[in-house]
């Protein structure tokens, strides 16, 4: 599955049926698509899903507030590790 | 009412705000994304609000509903219906539409205040197309420029002041109605312990319309102290960010909040000068966590234990009390009883388990829907029956284990079985179901469920969706597995020791038994 897909599929699993529909560009965060509690699941998920552990710092708007972020994030994760 | 009371309290709640406004008017009273309104403004401000909802039919001792997220505009709401002598109903926004309009068709408000997100939400069909006077509450707060406050109304200490709603016994959100006195002994009891004053401030990131977000604007509206509403808890580090901008010396939270903060931000390490309490509140903190905050620098940690019924604090743990008693919530606030009784009610020794009963001036007046004596919550001699299980030492510290109910505590959020199931109930081929709140390291506590339905395709992936469309995630079973019957009693109700023994099967944890034979 492509990537954004694959993360739209897992907000879905955790947001509303409004949030199915959701863009790669739509904001994730403010709007309250994903609240507090399915946030930490989501972050929990990257790290098992893609195998790395998100720092603090990483834990940001620019890295989670949309999908399409999200992915750049991921991507970015992938290259780093394949370069290694 | 008594002269003394008066004199003591001005004009009930209402009271708090006059005497901040005379004596820190310049001072902030709140500050929301980079906005402030002064005490005197906010005073001035709710007597415009109050005169607007006066206009539409309002008037002291009728009732008016708020509906709004955290915002300045939600707290001159508060105040302005308070200014008003009328009754606040807090509707948790964050219910789905159909619960939001039993609240409102149960509560029947005079009018109804709401922030212009909510006010559209009031025009789908799940709302009665007679619904009161809708008054949006940023269009009246810049309406008004007469600058100046209400009158002040008289108000009897024991009238209801709020309306708070939150989950009870039947399913459906419950309506506690605290007067003018519950909540003013409560905060004040709170305060001699704590000893805050002016100087303190404190971030809110609890949603308002709960007694947590209450009682901390109601507690610095009492010290003269600043109320800086904080971003959501989605990224950790935007509130460490806050409490360092902000320069708030206090930050409540649930033991969610905490573990989150732990684990996914700077929090515990970050410079924060300002910072100087820390109160763990809504369920029990891991020892260990307790002293991860403890080891922050020039930083007490405060825990309470309470319910929105008993106004809320039942008991409080100031810094390093409870460092030879891990486990235990505290002692009584002045003023506040509490006892450990058995099933007949009658007082147990201290070490003893048994349900933890309460009395004092905090408890409520009772529920909206008047069931508070039928149910058993309120007893004959007015004593509160929380529902929780525990002891209390020979020092008259409270340990709690377990809940007498089968309510349900996930991220500081009170939750009955019946919420859920009755939600799983209504997807279309489901027969029934029965819901659990099952150990959660995160959580306190998540949400598990066995539904009776007939064994299709993306069946537990599409009742769970069902649930999410109505529900929050919190209260959106985690784990969900399909059965063909649940166990009965021999009177055909369903017996949930039994059905527990099954989901302990599927969850492969035997454990959830021997806790849940300890919750009684």
């Amino acid at each position: 599955m492509d990537l954004r897909n694959k993360i739209r599929s897992f907000v879905a699993s955790v947001s509303s049926s409004a949030a199915t529909d959701i863009d790669n560009d739509d904001a994730l965060l403010d709007t309250g698509v994903i609240d507090s509690v399915a946030m930490i699941e989501l972050v929990v998920w990257v790290e098992e899903e893609f195998g790395f552990s998100i720092e603090i710092d990483e834990l940001t708007q620019d890295n989670f507030g949309t999908i399409d972020r999200l992915a750049k994030f991921i991507e970015s994760h992938d290259s780093e590790s394949a370069k290694r | 009412m008594s002269s003394a009371w008066n004199a003591q309290h001005g004009h009930g709640l209402m009271g708090l705000l006059r005497r901040s406004a005379a004596d820190f008017a310049a001072k902030p009273a709140a500050t929301a994304d980079g906005e402030s309104i002064s005490f005197a403004c906010l005073l001035a401000t709710a007597g415009g609000l109050a005169r607007e909802l006066s206009r539409r039919g309002a008037f002291a001792g009728s009732r008016v509903a708020i509906l709004s997220e955290n915002s300045l505009d939600a707290i001159v709401a508060f105040w302005g219906v308070l200014s008003l002598g009328a009754i606040n109903v807090d509707v948790p926004v964050q219910l789905s539409d159909d619960v939001v309009a039993s609240i409102l068709d149960e509560c029947r408000p005079v009018v109804i205040l709401a922030s212009s997100d909510q006010a559209k939400r009031l025009a789908c069909e799940a709302f009665a197309s007679e619904l009161p006077p809708l008054l949006i509450i940023d269009e009246v707060r810049h309406s008004d420029r007469s600058g100046q406050p209400f009158s002040e109304v008289s108000v009897d200490p024991n009238d209801v002041a709020m309306v708070i709603y939150t989950s009870g016994s039947t399913g459906r959100p419950k309506g506690i109605m605290l007067t003018h006195d519950n909540v003013l002994s409560n905060i004040t009891a709170a305060n001699q312990l704590t000893g805050f004053s002016s100087s303190d401030s404190i971030l809110i990131i609890v949603p308002l319309y709960y007694i947590h977000g209450r009682f901390q604007l109601l507690t610095h509206a009492l010290l003269g102290g600043s109320v800086v509403l904080g971003p959501g808890m989605q990224l950790p580090e935007s509130v460490v960010n806050c409490l360092k901008e902000s320069e708030v010396t206090g930050f409540s939270g649930v033991p969610f909040h905490f573990k989150a903060l732990m684990s996914r931000s700077s929090f515990t390490t970050a410079h924060l000068p300002h910072l100087r309490y820390l109160l763990v509140t809504g369920g029990a903190l891991q020892t260990e966590d307790i002293a991860r905050l403890n080891a922050m620098p020039d930083v007490s940690v405060h825990l309470a234990y309470g319910q929105t019924e008993a106004s809320p604090r039942v008991t409080w743990a100031g810094p390093g009390e409870i460092a030879g008693r891990p486990g235990s919530c505290g002692r009584p606030l002045s003023g506040v009883i509490v006892e450990i009784v058995d099933e007949q009610g009658r007082s147990m020794a201290p070490g003893l388990v048994g349900q933890v009963v309460v009395g004092g001036p905090g408890i409520m007046r009772g529920y909206v829907s008047g069931d508070e004596r039928d149910t058993g919550k309120i007893d004959d001699a007015g004593r509160l029956w929380t529902g929780d299980f525990g002891y209390l030492d020979e020092d008259g510290y409270l340990f709690l284990g377990g809940r007498a109910s089968e309510m349900i505590k996930s991220a500081g959020q009170r939750i009955h079985p019946r919420e859920i199931e009755d939600v799983i109930n209504s997807y279309p081929c489901v027969v029934e179901s029965i819901v659990f709140g099952i150990d959660d390291p995160g959580l306190g506590q998540r949400i598990a469920a066995l539904v009776v339905a007939p064994r299709e395709k993306g069946i537990e992936e599409n009742i769970r969706k069902h649930c999410l469309d109505r529900l929050s995630y919190v209260r959106t079973p985690r784990e969900l597995f399909l059965v063909t019957s649940l166990p009965k009693t021999a009177s055909g109700k369903v017996d949930r020791r039994a059905a527990l023994e099954v989901l302990a099967t599927f969850l492969q944890d035997a454990t959830i038994l021997t806790r849940d034979s300890k919750n009684g």
